[in-house]
This record gives structure tokens, sequence and C-alpha cells, in this order.
């Protein structure tokens, strides 16, 4: 039974640098079928983007995606998990925070994204 | 007790004409919390466009804020009526790989039903209820 963070997660997660544009990122989610990047500086994780992100922070306020900078729009996730965290506490901090995607951390660097589509695989 | 479509669903969808630019529609996404809109063109639903719609299909393609939000939604869409059992609804859900379903009576667009509207009537306490009664980000 897949109980640990590192059996259902979605690795490797994909980064970018907080200069990127968010037409890139968008262009990123197209390709890859995701609905989130991470923002990653020197290895160490900044901040997570979401589709529902860029359009409200970018399409909504009328920017210019491909003069957007990521770092600029991204959220500073504080909500993180590790590989070998448990299925159950992804569960309670989605139920908690009302989120649906947790970047998986190991010593500060990401390794992954769990959401709630993963956790509904698992469960359904 | 089955329980209808009607008992779950949404009314009083938004709507947002073809014409209207990539703008407009993320900015009533944003102001009215939600994840999709319904697309008319002359007065006829012509489809539904959603935020990931708006990015992949969108600026992923050099389609900016400005530009006309019509092309970007998808058309031939599978509705159900308020009639129907919400177990038909999931089914469908599942079948069209979609998290949302128009609700038509007589082909005039009524409501939406969406996957998290089901998992709250099942569950209220379940986390995809949980993340569904939760205040969207901004």
């Amino acid at each position: 039974m897949r109980t640990k963070i590192r059996d259902i997660m979605t690795a490797p997660p994909v980064c970018m640098a907080p200069a990127e544009a968010v037409s890139a990122a968008a262009a990123a989610m197209r390709d890859m079928g995701i609905g989130c990047v991470l923002i990653q500086d020197d290895g160490r994780l900044l901040g997570i983007l979401t589709d529902r992100d860029i359009t409200v922070r970018v399409l909504a306020e009328e920017l210019d995606p491909s003069a957007t900078r990521v770092g600029a729009v991204c959220s500073s996730e504080l909500v993180l998990l590790d590989p070998d965290d448990d299925v159950a506490d992804a569960v309670a901090l989605i139920e908690q925070r009302a989120i649906r995607r947790i970047p998986v951390v190991r010593d500060a660097t990401p390794v992954g994204v769990v959401s709630l589509g993963d956790l509904s695989l698992e469960t359904i | 007790m089955t329980m209808k479509v009607r008992d779950v669903m949404t009314s009083s969808p938004v709507v947002v004409d073809y014409s209207q630019p990539v703008s407009h529609a993320a900015q009533a996404m944003r102001e009215l919390d939600v994840g999709s809109l319904f697309v008319l063109r002359d007065g006829l639903l012509h489809g539904l466009v959603t935020d990931r719609d708006l990015v992949v299909r969108g600026v992923a393609e050099g389609i900016g804020p400005d530009e006309p939000v019509g092309p970007l939604s998808s058309e031939d869409l599978v509705g159900v009526s308020a009639d129907d059992d919400t177990a038909d609804a999931l089914r469908l859900m599942r079948d069209q790989a979609v998290r949302r379903l128009p609700v038509l009576d007589d082909g005039q667009v009524t409501g939406v039903i969406s996957l998290g509207d089901l998992a709250v009537a099942a569950d209220a306490d379940s986390p995809l209820a949980q993340v569904r009664q939760a205040s969207p980000n901004t």
C-alpha cells in the first residue's frame, strides 16, 4: 500500500527561475499537462505558480504574460512536505489550508508536487 | 434516496460573450469566484471556457489578454438535465474527463454542476469538499 509521499507525488517537478516569463510557464503547463510550476533559485524553492494564478494575477490585471516575471506573481509557498511524510499528512494539509497542491522538498530542494488529483487517484 | 442534479447544481451560471477579451473573462472568474464560464455566441450557448483554458490555450499559444475569448472555449458540450440522478452526472464527468457539466433545459443553460458540488453533497467533511468550500485565491 502506498502510504508515503514519495510513492504518490509527481516527480520531478517542473521548475523555473524567478526571472522567466509567465508565457514560458504557460507553455510548460500546456506541454507537460500540469497545473503548476515551482519557482526555484539556486536550487532553493521560492514559490509556486498555478494556472489559476496566471488567470487572476496576470490576465485579469491585463498584464502582458511575456513581459511579466513568474517571480513577481507566484505564491511564496509556506506549506511543504517531505518525501518521507505520510499520505495522511498531505490529506490533513490540503484540508486545513484548502489548497490543492503542495511542493515536496528534501533539504530545501524541490523534488516533487503532491496534488489533490494525486490523492484522489489513490482513494477512488 | 437518489440525489438529483437539481439538488446539487449551481443555478445562474456565469456567461461571457464570444467576442469579449480574455482579460474580461479572467476578471469575471476572479470577481465571481468561479473557474469556468459558459460562452455565448449570438445569444446561444457556444461552449465553456475555464481558467486553465485561458492559460494553456491562450497564453501558451501567444494569445494575450486583449484578444477574444471565444476561440479558447471547448465546444460540443455534453450536458445533463436537472432531473438526472447525480450518479449519472458523476459517470458522465468520468467518461468525458471533465469536472463540470452544463445543466440544460430545452437547450437553455439553467445551471452548472461540478465535481466539487458532488463531493460536498456526498461528504461535506472530505478534503475535496473542504477545498471546494474554501475561498479562492486572488
